[in-house]
């Protein structure tokens, strides 16, 4: 810890000519970033003859991934949101140069007075309502901003939206050819009735978060999103993809009532078309959710076969790999389980 | 053996869980050790029924290749359902189920791409055959709760 706290101090300097007496304090990992060594802390300088503080978050590329995700993808996003007052935390500074913390980064402001979001642990019945409500508008925000005008339509790559459904799963399914560590029958199941039921396009193409869920944004005790994380799976693409990966029951102790465990599907979504401007198609949403549980389970054999090659040994991998991925597998039996029993296979 | 691998190992974890754990001065290193705990609290569970649960998955299998077996035209795939109908466990080493159980499953995906073409009821009963396994199989692998470990992020 020392050494990032050096290593880190020297690149603030870097970034910021002129400031002297740089400090980082309270510098702590943050458990789970999996897909990033997440780190807070806060960093004190002098900037002339006035003594700064700011409350801070690394994120570093770690030595193995549960996703291998390009960090600008996330940087970007934040930069693009930022500005809209969705509430993100500011991103300061992209460092794609290993020299300063032996692998690249990406430094932003640390959303204070907040509490994490738990797929467990609900927020707390008096305000859990308004969370769940914002929850849900904030996903449809971020649908219905177009990606030109926010600057993201050139910085994510580009899809027609006939094909929006194709891509991500050829994704997925190679993410499972190359990493699963033994036979899937379930997922290819799955993925042969998603590639013989395609989804209808999406009427335009929206920015899609990539992991909207519990546990990847923060509130506050008044019942406020304070930010919402983890954008590093952040693409162009059809919005049915994120409300259907908001409402996957892995997120929601196995419940379809309360999507995400807060307020009713029902009202979710119609929080979500209210600020959206769309309207969700069933068919689309069946095909996504679907698609959701395949996508699920690509990251969970991921993350186990990064375990099990070695190349990160974090016990979070070994989870990952072990109990999502057990979850994951018997939700999509039942489902598609009950979709052949409708003759629809 | 006394005492067994399972209570050991719950034993274990409940140490984990309520003395190291939580005496831990990092947050990171609380919820590491919680994370460790579930896994061997899954270990223990893992270890009284792993083998029961891979030699009843694999007969079952073959249960559904020798009904497969009068169904499938595609002499190869008729074959390989015949020869793994007939298969048997040699042995009950965790690897040599999952061995088998491996096998097993790569050509029940072979066989369920072929019935899935096969529009006669008989297809549809063992479609349904299949599903039905993989809704068994994958209740009787049921994960232990997390939640009564503790709180866990898959990502962040």
């Amino acid at each position: 810890m020392k050494e990032i706290s050096k290593q880190l101090a020297a690149y603030l300097e870097h970034r910021m000519p002129g400031i002297t007496n740089v400090e980082i304090t309270e510098l702590s990992r943050i458990h789970g970033g999996a897909s990033r060594e997440t780190y807070s802390l806060t960093a004190r300088w002098r900037d002339g003859g006035k003594a700064v503080e700011r409350p801070l978050i690394l994120r570093r590329d770690p030595v193995g991934s549960l996703i291998e995700t390009d960090r600008e993808v996330e940087y970007n996003a934040y930069s693009a949101f930022y500005p809209l007052g969705l509430p993100v935390p500011e991103p300061l500074y992209i460092e794609n140069d290993p020299k300063w913390l032996g692998r690249p980064f990406f430094v932003m402001e640390r959303i204070v007075n907040s509490n994490v979001s738990s797929y467990l642990v609900p927020p707390d019945s008096s305000i859990i309502d308004q969370v769940g409500r914002q929850f849900w508008s904030e996903l449809g925000r971020i649908a219905g901003a177009d990606p030109a005008e926010i600057g993201l339509a050139d910085k994510l790559e580009k899809v027609e939206p006939e094909n929006c459904w194709k891509r991500e799963l050829t994704y997925w399914e190679n993410v499972i050819n190359e990493d699963q560590l033994h036979s899937e029958p379930i997922a290819r199941a799955a993925i042969r009735w998603l590639k013989k039921n395609p989804p209808p396009p999406p009427p335009r193409l929206s920015v899609v978060h990539g992991d909207y869920r519990t546990g990847n944004f923060l509130y506050n005790d008044a019942g406020d999103v304070t930010a919402i994380l983890d954008w590093e799976l952040c693409h162009l693409g059809d919005p049915h993809e994120d409300i259907a990966w908001a409402a996957d029951p892995f997120w929601s102790f196995e419940s379809t009532e309360r999507p995400s465990g807060m307020i009713p599907r029902e009202e979710a979504f119609r929080q979500w078309e209210e600020t959206s401007g769309f309207t969700i198609d069933p068919a689309a949403l069946r095909w996504w959710e679907i698609f959701s549980m395949v996508k699920g389970l690509a990251i969970w054999i991921s993350a186990g076969n990064e375990f099990q090659q070695g190349t990160n040994k974090d016990i979070v991998l070994a989870w990952s790999g072990f109990f999502p991925r057990l979850v994951h597998n018997r939700l999509l039996a039942e489902r598609l389980s009950t979709l052949s029993r409708e003759v629809l296979l | 053996m006394k005492p067994s691998m399972n209570e050991m190992l719950e034993s274990i974890c409940e140490t984990l869980l309520k003395d190291i754990a939580p005496s831990q001065q990092s947050d990171y290193q609380t919820k590491q050790l919680n994370t460790m705990a579930f896994l061997i609290l899954n270990a223990a569970k893992e270890y009284d029924q792993a083998a029961d649960i891979r030699f009843q998955e694999n007969a079952r299998m073959r249960k559904i290749f020798l009904e497969a077996s009068t169904l499938v035209e595609d002499q190869e795939l008729r074959g390989k359902v015949e020869a793994a109908a007939k298969s048997k466990d040699t042995s009950l080493s965790i690897k040599a189920l999952d061995a088998a159980n491996d096998e097993l499953n790569e050509l029940l995906i072979e066989l369920q791409t072929y019935v899935e073409e096969v529009e006669t009821p008989l297809g549809a009963d063992l479609l349904q055959s299949i599903w039905s396994y993989f809704v068994d199989s994958t209740a009787r692998r049921r994960e232990v709760c997390p939640g009564i470990v503790v709180d866990l992020k898959p990502s962040n």
